[in-house]
């Protein structure tokens, strides 16, 4: 006879905490009790820390009002910086890829975080992201060119050809990072798109 | 022993990252089962299978079977579709395609048909001008695919060929209703003109290449669109969410343009 296990319940605040961590991206049940438990087990002043350390980007983080990446006053940084190029904005899609654009250094025009791309099938319009926040950023004629960093994607791709019509009346240079075979891949495990793009997108030796 | 490794062709409809560098996929195979198989390392850009597995793809698959979800282990591309990826409202349309099939496909019941309808409307928006007649082919056929075609001939009610005219169409009731008949319950029924009723049944049975020589007119199209989405909404019991972009960007209307 098969018999049901008995499920003892984790104490209210422990579940309350497992509950809480399960709601994050990428963390499941599983992983949400090992978080849970190895906080149990940490000292205090490091709950403390994490805790801080949580609520302190809540508190203090804002959003740009200019280039909307994250930072701690407005404008941010690279926005006040005045070394920066200002006829030049790359559009990315989150934070993050400011950091990684910022890491390799050689861009050093000035950002536009989209917070997202496209995404018709998940219900992501136009309108949730931060795309016609961008157009007062192009008035004054400073822009000459918009570079369309997000990923190379068909969200991506969809969303940078929404942006092109939507400020291309405005007379700014819309382009796009190229398309092609990325640096250590092979010709043989191309897909069709890649190619395409990449023999569209050949330059002069 | 069957073996773990199976190989298929499929069309890919969504896919979304998961974890460090994977890709969850969901598929329509080519039998028509919706599938939905972990690529595991597929977003990082030296993958062999990078670029192979972006949703409105044609692929043909070798996958291993596993205890909760089957995992893609070759991809190889077989349909781009190049022309909808560079054009804005194509990939709206298509995107739109592409929600409706994954809602309406199953796990466990395969539906060649719809995996035929499904790609063939891809070559239909892959040509150079689309008619505007597509969505509602598409959205009419995929309810005859999949087992919902409204009625469209005789009465729900009384079973009785209805004359044109004579007429009004159910939702609720799943088609028409004549003059005669009158449906008891919260039944909501509303007008169809006589031109919408004759462009239904001919959608219903016409071939894909006969739609390149139809020339319908707009408002003739918005009330198949307007029909065909309240049906759609009533048998998924929600809005399809590719639809407000589709029509935020005047898909239809721009691709004839």
């Amino acid at each position: 006879m098969v018999t049901e296990r008995s499920h003892i319940p984790a104490p209210g605040p422990v579940a309350r905490l497992i509950q809480e961590l399960n709601r994050l991206p990428g963390i499941g049940p599983k992983t949400a009790q090992r978080l849970a438990y190895h906080i149990i087990r940490a000292s205090s002043d490091d709950v403390q820390s994490l805790a801080d350390s949580i609520l302190g980007v809540k508190d203090r983080i804002i959003f740009c009002s200019s280039c909307h990446n994250l930072t701690e006053i407005d404008p941010c940084d690279i926005c006040a910086d005045p070394r920066r190029d200002r006829s030049l904005i790359c559009v990315v899609e989150d934070p993050l890829d400011v950091l990684t654009m910022e890491k390799v250094g050689f861009y050093r025009g000035l950002y536009h975080v989209l917070h997202g791309v496209i995404s018709p099938m998940n219900g992501i319009g136009p309108e949730d992201l931060k795309i016609r926040e961008m157009l007062p950023r192009l008035q004054d004629g400073t822009v000459r060119e918009v570079v369309i960093g997000v990923n190379p994607t068909l969200e991506g791709d969809a969303t940078a050809m929404y942006i092109q019509r939507l400020i291309s009346p405005l007379g700014v240079r819309v382009t796009n990072l190229a398309r092609g075979l990325p640096v250590g891949g092979q010709l043989e495990y191309a897909d069709e798109v890649t190619l395409t793009r990449a023999f569209q997108g050949r330059r002069e030796l | 022993m069957s073996s773990r490794i199976y190989k298929t062709e499929a069309i890919v409809l969504k896919s979304s990252p998961y974890g460090e560098g994977h890709l969850l996929v969901t598929l329509l195979t080519r039998d028509g089962s919706k599938v939905r198989a972990m690529a595991w390392g597929a977003r990082k850009p030296t993958s062999r299978k990078v670029g192979h597995l972006e949703p409105l793809t044609r692929v043909d698959l070798a996958l291993s079977k596993g205890r909760d979800m089957d995992s893609i282990s070759q991809a190889q591309n077989l349909e781009g579709y190049v022309a909808i990826k560079s054009n804005l409202e194509a990939t709206a349309m298509a995107l739109y395609l592409a929600e409706l099939a994954e809602a309406f496909a199953n796990q466990d019941s395969p539906n060649p048909a719809l995996y035929r309808l499904f790609s063939v409307m891809l070559r239909e928006i892959q040509s150079s001008s689309p008619p505007e007649v597509i969505v509602p082919y598409y959205q009419l056929n995929l309810l005859k695919v999949t087992g919902f075609m409204p009625e469209i001939y005789r009465c729900v009610e009384c079973r009785k060929g209805v004359t044109p005219g004579q007429h009004r169409f159910s939702v609720d009731l799943g088609g028409l209703v004549c003059t005669q008949c009158r449906p008891t319950g919260n039944v909501r029924l509303a007008p169809l003109s006589i031109e919408a009723l004759r462009a239904l049944r001919f959608l219903h049975i016409s071939e894909v290449p006969a739609l390149a020589t139809v020339d319908m007119p707009a408002a003739l199209v918005r009330e198949l669109r307007s029909l065909l989405d309240s049906s759609l909404r009533y048998w998924l019991d929600r809005e399809v969410r590719a639809k407000g972009f589709m029509d935020h960007i005047g898909a239809t209307a721009g691709l004839k343009a």
